[in-house]
């Protein structure tokens, strides 16, 4: 016998609301993450860098372990383990907050893509020419403001097409967050084919959905190359993008 | 069976990946007369029913009832690990010809897939709990249930609730039972729900802190599936179940997983039976 | 004030600075020239500290570049560095490349060091370019955004690296003048260059530095002795310098 097809299950309202939560579950893991595991991983990439063998060493000894750790891992372990770890009040404390399955997965994900953020930001701070640290340090900007104010802003823009791979990866890794139960979109239509034995559905409907968001990344990230940021003054990180710009540049290919 | 529909090319497309050229003129009876060999479908992760133990081995109540099935039909056992969600499927997709994985009959499944008579074990819905922390079920509303995704606990757990009148219980679905009961060790969930014999199993690991709240609720018979429309096949495979339940196979397995001196014995009597007034307490088979 | 008093560099086994000793006043321009390799670059990178000295001591205003508790970013913002690249902040406008500094060391307001910036900009003829990106200036603006860049932060010294060589030969009375304008600014500069043209139309006194050492030379030997020095082809005989000097 053949599977055969019947797309009205996804009108059936509960089974609908199941997605429906899954795709606000999905974006939140995804967007959370992304933007923590940006900041920390930025931060790994300087502390690997830096002159300093106090910040470089555990950084480097911290990414060297990492990496080569599962996704799923993380998730699992700051779910069931990390409570356990913690003075008992504040674990019990954790395992009581009911949002603590989505908690763990974001910090679970943050820990892995942050690793391999900190590689791709690490890359480019060291592909930026000697002078211009140099011209940073020349200027009398503090270590802090020379990474805030030119090297992290430099590097960001040459890493745009890497880091936005990275951040597809990453939006596509919050399905992990199903085995904490996170009700996110892998994770609904499990749901469904468990409660209609119609999986394929609802399988296509969400593949569907992280393929198109897969691909608008992708596009904005080729946006941003193309010179749309090139704006970014100081540390306000403040993107303004001026259409005359953009125009120029388009021309000159 | 649901109305087929026109499709877009697109997905009629994906979909010619995904359905299998099943086509199953013959009836499963005679394939595995033929070959010699049953494909059954069995968890391996749910004690007591089918797991695989310390040394590697499957065991549990439900691979003992389908190696004697086997037995019975004279062919060899390809074993085909399934869990809570697939299982429907691959006897759909006729990947599979039975299964024997503590599975209830419902109504929906029985929409999708065939069930050979008579199904073998009772069971009832058990909320399982810290020893003394609710008094009844009607103290879970608004609780965190835990439930194993693709058990109809995540329904009938809801509605059990929902009988009592207050606040809609957050259900939250695990992949594995074991791990929806380390959530409720670890006060992740407040209450897990899932069938009376797995509980018993999983009662057994936590020496006596936890314990059943309330009654169980939402009954319900394990029966053996078998793929849809092939009568020929499931009436073996009834054949074969009732010829245990009469040579005393059913009741030696029966009473090693869950008599009195059984690995996990069950409080009520698990054993579909007639009324032992009217018949003796006997089970039900076909008369010739 | 700037005195360099028995400095000494060496990078391993090889000394590039021996014994250098050397002293520029206010408004006054020095030029250092010598062939490739001769660590001209190095001798300007040991006045901010880019590069620390192996022995002697760097003066500014009388003060040593070694005494302990002394502020880092304050030196640099008093030595200003001119790269021979310029390394403009790629991502920065031209204003904004003076501005940012000035607002993150100098700690000015946002409207002030803007219009600090601009005036700078206006004397150097830059202001119709202020909002331009770095890839999008010529050589030239470049540079003299890279000037103004130090220049915004009130240096009592500046440092050039090869302020002409990324330059076509027409700009270079542009960067004369614009030396010559930092020196009636009571800036002492000291600047290292291969241009024999350049350093005889803007210095007040002259350098050669050969093998890590330096000596002290007047316009007219440096036009005469000084070429083949450069070419590298030989060091200058001290015979013949001597009867150029007489």
């Amino acid at each position: 016998m053949r599977y055969e097809v019947d797309w009205s299950i996804l009108a059936r309202p509960e089974l609908a609301a199941l997605l429906i939560d899954g795709v606000r579950y999905t974006m939140i893991v995804a967007a959370v993450s992304t933007g923590v595991s940006l900041v920390l991983g930025t931060a790994l990439a300087i502390a690997r860098v830096s002159g300093s063998g106090w910040l470089r060493w555990p950084a480097e000894l911290w990414v060297n372990l990492a990496r080569h750790i599962p996704g799923v891992f993380w998730v699992l372990f700051f779910y069931f383990a990390f409570p356990e770890l913690l003075p008992a009040t504040w674990g019990s404390a954790l395992n009581g907050w009911t949002s603590f399955a989505l908690a763990a997965g974001i910090v679970a994900l943050s820990v892995d893509n942050a690793t391999y953020v900190s590689d791709i930001v690490r890359t480019g701070a060291l592909a930026i020419p000697r002078g211009e640290w140099e011209a940073a340090r020349c200027c009398g900007l503090s270590p802090w403001q020379q990474w805030t104010c030119c090297l992290i802003p430099v590097t960001l823009r040459t890493v745009t097409p890497p880091l936005a791979n990275r951040t597809i990866h990453n939006f596509k890794n919050s399905s992990l967050c199903m085995v904490i139960a996170v009700p996110e979109l892998t994770w609904a239509t499990q749901q469904i084919e468990s409660l209609t034995f119609r999986g394929i559905e609802a399988t296509l409907v969400a593949t569907l959905f992280y393929v198109t968001v897969a691909l608008a990344l992708g596009v904005w990230a080729r946006r941003l190359e193309r010179g749309g940021y090139r704006h970014w003054r100081g540390a306000g990180a403040v993107w303004r993008r001026e259409r005359g710009e953009l125009a120029r540049v388009d021309s000159r290919r | 069976m649901p109305v087929r529909r026109p499709l877009s090319s697109l997905f009629a497309l994906a979909l010619a990946a995904c359905s299998l050229p099943a086509a199953v003129a013959d009836s499963v009876l005679d394939r595995v007369r033929e070959s010699g060999v049953v494909r059954i479908g069995t968890g391996n992760d749910t004690p007591p029913m089918s797991y695989i133990d310390e040394s590697g081995r499957w065991v549990g109540f439900d691979i003992e009832l389908g190696n004697a099935l086997a037995d019975r039909l004279k062919a060899k056992v390809e074993r085909v690990a399934v869990n809570n969600k697939t299982r429907i499927a691959l006897l759909a997709n006729g990947q599979i010809d039975m299964t024997v994985s503590n599975r209830s009959q419902t109504r929906s499944r029985e929409e999708q897939v065939d069930y050979a008579s008579p199904p073998y074990l009772w069971t009832a819905k058990i909320f399982y709990a810290k020893q003394g922390r609710f008094a009844g079920i009607g103290e879970l509303a608004g609780k965190r249930i835990g439930v194993n995704q693709g058990s109809n606990a995540f329904t009938a757990a809801a509605q059990e609730i929902a009988r009592y009148g207050g606040e809609a219980p957050q259900v939250v679905s695990f992949q594995k039972n074991a791990e929806g009961m380390t959530a409720l060790r670890q006060g992740k969930i407040d209450a897990f729900c899932q069938d009376s014999p797995i509980i018993a199993a999983l009662a057994g690991d936590t020496g006596g802190s936890f314990a059943a709240v309330g009654t169980g609720f939402s009954p319900g018979l394990y029966g053996i599936g078998v793929p849809p429309n092939d009568s020929k096949w499931r009436d073996a495979v009834s054949f074969a179940l009732q010829d245990l339940i009469k040579d005393g196979t059913y009741e030696r397995i029966y009473l090693a997983w869950f008599g009195p001196a059984g690995r996990y014995p069950l409080a009520l009597d698990a054993r579909p039976r007639l009324p032992p007034d009217a018949f003796g307490a006997m089970m039900y088979v076909w008369p010739d | 004030m700037v005195e360099l008093i028995s400095v000494t560099k060496r990078f391993g086994e090889r000394t590039v600075l021996a014994d250098v000793s050397l002293a520029v006043q206010s408004g006054e321009v020095a030029i250092v020239c010598g062939p490739s390799g001769s660590g001209k670059s190095t001798l300007l990178r040991t006045l901010n500290r880019l590069e620390t000295i192996d022995a002697g001591d760097i003066r500014i205003d009388g003060q040593s570049l070694y005494r302990s508790g002394l502020d880092l970013r304050e030196l640099r913002a008093k030595v200003g560095l001119v790269f021979q690249q310029c390394h403009l902040f790629s991502h920065l406008s031209a204003l904004a490349n003076v501005t940012m500094p000035l607002v993150k060391v100098k700690r000015l307001g946002r409207g002030e060091a803007r219009a600090q910036a601009l005036a700078l900009f206006r004397q150097f003829g830059l202001e119709r370019r202020a909002d331009a990106f770095p890839d999008e200036l010529s050589g030239g603006e470049r540079q003299r955004v890279a000037i103004v860049r130090s220049l915004a932060l009130r240096p009592k010294v500046m440092l050039l690296d090869e302020p002409t060589s990324a330059l076509d030969w027409c700009l270079r009375a542009e960067v004369v003048a614009n030396v010559r304008a930092l020196a009636s600014r009571g800036i002492a500069q000291l600047i290292v260059t291969h241009d024999l043209d350049f350093a005889c139309a803007a210095g007040d006194r002259f350098f050669l530095l050969q093998e890590g050492r330096l000596r002290e030379v007047d316009n007219y030997t440096l036009a005469c002795c000084a070429p083949e020095a450069l070419r590298g082809l030989s060091s200058v005989p001290r015979g013949r310098l001597q009867a150029v000097a007489a």
